[in-house]
């Protein structure tokens, strides 16, 4: 009698890592830093971490979209140094200005590439490639290659980057929103579904009519409006604009998304996953500063095994799927 | 040729019609070529200095890293794949080639161990994708995260440097004390990659892939031999260039070392009219691509204008040589 019932326990708690594997391997990865250093799990270390990855949690959340739709975004860190610097010329007016224009700047930007895409039917990856290369370029040229300092910056502004909700910082509760907004997105609006249709069958959606076209725009303006979003919190914490900033966010979003259960094959994903994603590339790169005798280029191989690891399960999965 | 076989119309509107598309083919064919031409003369009569011997050997020997990859990148994605780790694969096979060298190991053992490391790079990102059926793009995103991260674990500091060493003198070697060492590996590989494309049966069984897997497949070519011949032959080709990029500059930055070369890769296949789809790879169109590449980072130098502008300038160039190609498909 005893066998079976553990059997079928142990049944259970299989098949919930199985579909919950990522947030598994986020407790797992909290257990084993919490454990090896005390300094982990204090207030202060955690809300860092959810500061620091809430910006690129921004971007993974429009990267999630670009992805469930059998799309990639490569421009999304050049939009966040474009925005970013926009932000930072514009830090010193109302405070609506420095938030609510870059993020616009973004969304354009994401257009664009919707343009390139839909219209000229350049392949995602070539045309936000060539996105990246004319951001930076713009970045660059707007800020005439230096970094813009805001002496001005208006406190409340500032204060978006240092303030709390009790043990809460803003940016947390920021991207809590922007999560939660986009999951309501994602799964009770037509927009979700078809952005799910398109990644799943591209062809067969348009023969369904749906505006596959549309669709696309939406996901791509998504993303760039996000990384603007990010951009402006980046302005917010530094204080100024550099046009070099956020060089290879691309990567960690992309990974965050992965690591997440979303197939980069596109249809099928979950945004949740990109939070654990998003916490899972944090902690690592937290253990790794904690360290402390590891330089950082160890995070960065860290996160190259982890992610194939989880390419790996993914593509067994898959793989059986398909069989 | 096509005016006599194809259509035979007597009349005035059908031999205009096909003189029309007679030279929208030949601008199609050679449009590369053509614009590679406008760009030099266009530079000719606005860059100062540009006439010079030493804007030819700057050019023919700063293209040197972005012309191997770009040879080995066309392959892949002429098999329909795509190799976004080629610079860190550069810094780890320059990695290991200096660290083995700082090692006393001598220069050919060093060289030829990171070449094995290229090789094995390639061979890693080949099994991956044609074993595990892992998407080309994810693989490599893989290597590209951690390859410059092991590139750093093997050189055990961030940058090391060599002069006044045999490896040195590798990189800055002129044969009969004229042409640059560099020009005659280029020269060696442009001629081997084409007599390659040209001539062997393995060289057909990539493009019929990257044309239609399927078909292939079920016509008895061994796909997995062939992608993974393919991405190790990349590897080479760029651990190539990054141990002979580090030996012209005495000294290797592991984090540095070939950053962003991708992007100049993929433009210059873009350019050359490869189809990213997969398909017939073209190797003078990727000579050539890679030459106005590096064309154009060295003209917005000779001008003065901001680095950031070449960027944007690359850019727009690879969307309009898409764009260009999707004409033509």
């Amino acid at each position: 009698m005893k066998k079976p019932e553990f059997k079928a326990i142990s049944a259970q708690i299989l098949k919930f890592s199985q579909s919950n594997g990522t947030l598994c391997a986020l407790i797992v990865l909290g257990l084993i830093a919490s454990l090896s250093f005390p300094a982990f799990f204090t207030p202060l270390n955690l809300s860092n971490i959810v500061k620091q990855q809430s910006m690129i949690g921004l971007v993974a959340i429009g990267m999630t979209f670009v992805i469930l739709s059998g799309g990639i975004d490569l421009s999304v860190g050049s939009i966040v140094a474009v925005s970013a610097v926009i932000s930072a010329m514009l830090s010193g007016q109302f405070i609506l200005l420095p938030i609510v224009i870059p993020i616009i700047v973004g969304v354009f930007i994401g257009l664009a590439n919707g343009l390139l895409i839909t219209k000229l039917k350049i392949s995602p990856f070539i045309a936000t490639l060539a996105m990246m290369l004319g951001a930076r370029g713009l970045a660059f040229i707007i800020t005439k290659g230096e970094t813009i300092r805001s002496e001005t910056i208006t406190q409340a502004f500032i204060q978006i980057s240092r303030g709390y909700v009790w043990i809460f910082p803003y940016f947390g509760i920021i991207f809590l929103l922007f999560l939660i907004g986009a999951s309501i997105l994602l799964y009770s609006t037509s927009f979700g579904r078809r952005v799910y249709a398109i990644g799943g069958n591209e062809e067969a959606s348009r023969m369904m009519g749906l505006n596959v076209d549309r669709g696309k725009m939406i996901v791509y303006a998504i993303s760039g409006g996000l990384s603007g979003a990010a951009g402006v919190l980046l302005t917010s914490r530094l204080g100024s604009g550099q046009p070099h900033a956020a060089g290879g966010w691309e990567l960690s979003a992309i990974a965050a998304v992965v690591i997440g259960g979303t197939l980069l094959t596109g249809g099928v994903g979950k945004m949740s996953g990109t939070l654990w994603g998003v916490l899972i590339l944090g902690v690592i790169s937290n253990m790794i500063n904690m360290l402390g005798t590891l330089e950082y280029w160890y995070a960065n191989f860290a996160t190259g095994i982890i992610l194939l690891i989880v390419i790996m399960l993914q593509a067994r999965v898959s793989n059986q799927q398909v069989v | 040729m096509i005016k006599n076989t194809s259509l035979s119309v007597n009349d005035s509107k059908g031999e205009g019609l096909v003189w029309k598309l007679d030279l929208q083919r030949t601008l199609y064919k050679h449009g590369t070529l053509i614009f590679f031409v406008l760009l030099l003369l266009l530079n000719a009569f606005i860059t100062p200095n540009f006439v010079s011997y030493g804007t030819l050997r700057n050019l023919l020997l700063q293209v040197f890293p972005i012309m191997l990859v770009s040879l080995g990148m066309m392959l892949v994605i002429s098999s329909e794949g795509i190799d976004i780790s080629v610079g860190a694969i550069m810094s780890i096979s320059a990695s290991v080639t200096v660290k083995l060298f700082s090692l006393e190991f001598g220069l050919i053992p060093s060289i030829m161990a990171g070449l094995a490391a290229g090789c094995l790079c390639g061979l890693f990102n080949g099994i991956m994708i044609a074993r595990f059926k892992i998407q080309p793009i994810v693989i490599t995103l893989i290597l590209m995260i951690a390859g410059r991260g092991l590139a750093q674990i093997i050189l055990g500091e961030l940058s090391l440097s060599f002069y006044y060493t045999s490896l040195a003198d590798l990189g800055s070697f002129k044969l009969g004390g004229l042409i640059p060492v560099q020009m005659i590996i280029m020269l060696a590989v442009i001629l081997v990659i084409g007599f390659f494309v040209k001539t062997t049966v393995f060289a057909r069984h990539v493009e019929a892939v990257g044309d239609n897997c399927r078909a292939s497949k079920l016509s008895g070519v061994n796909i997995p031999l062939i992608i993974i011949g393919v991405y190790v032959l990349c590897g080479v080709l760029s651990g190539l260039a990054g141990i002979m990029e580090a030996a012209r500059i005495n000294s290797i930055n592991a984090a540095s070392l070939g950053l962003m070369v991708e992007l100049d890769v993929i433009a210059a296949v873009a350019i050359g009219g490869t189809p990213f789809t997969g398909g017939k790879p073209r190797v003078m169109g990727t000579v050539l691509g890679a030459l106005i590449v590096q064309l154009v980072t060295i003209i917005v130098n000779m001008n003065n204008i901001q680095f950031h502008y070449s960027l944007v300038i690359k850019a727009i160039i690879i969307v309009l040589a898409l764009y260009l190609q999707k004409e033509q498909a």
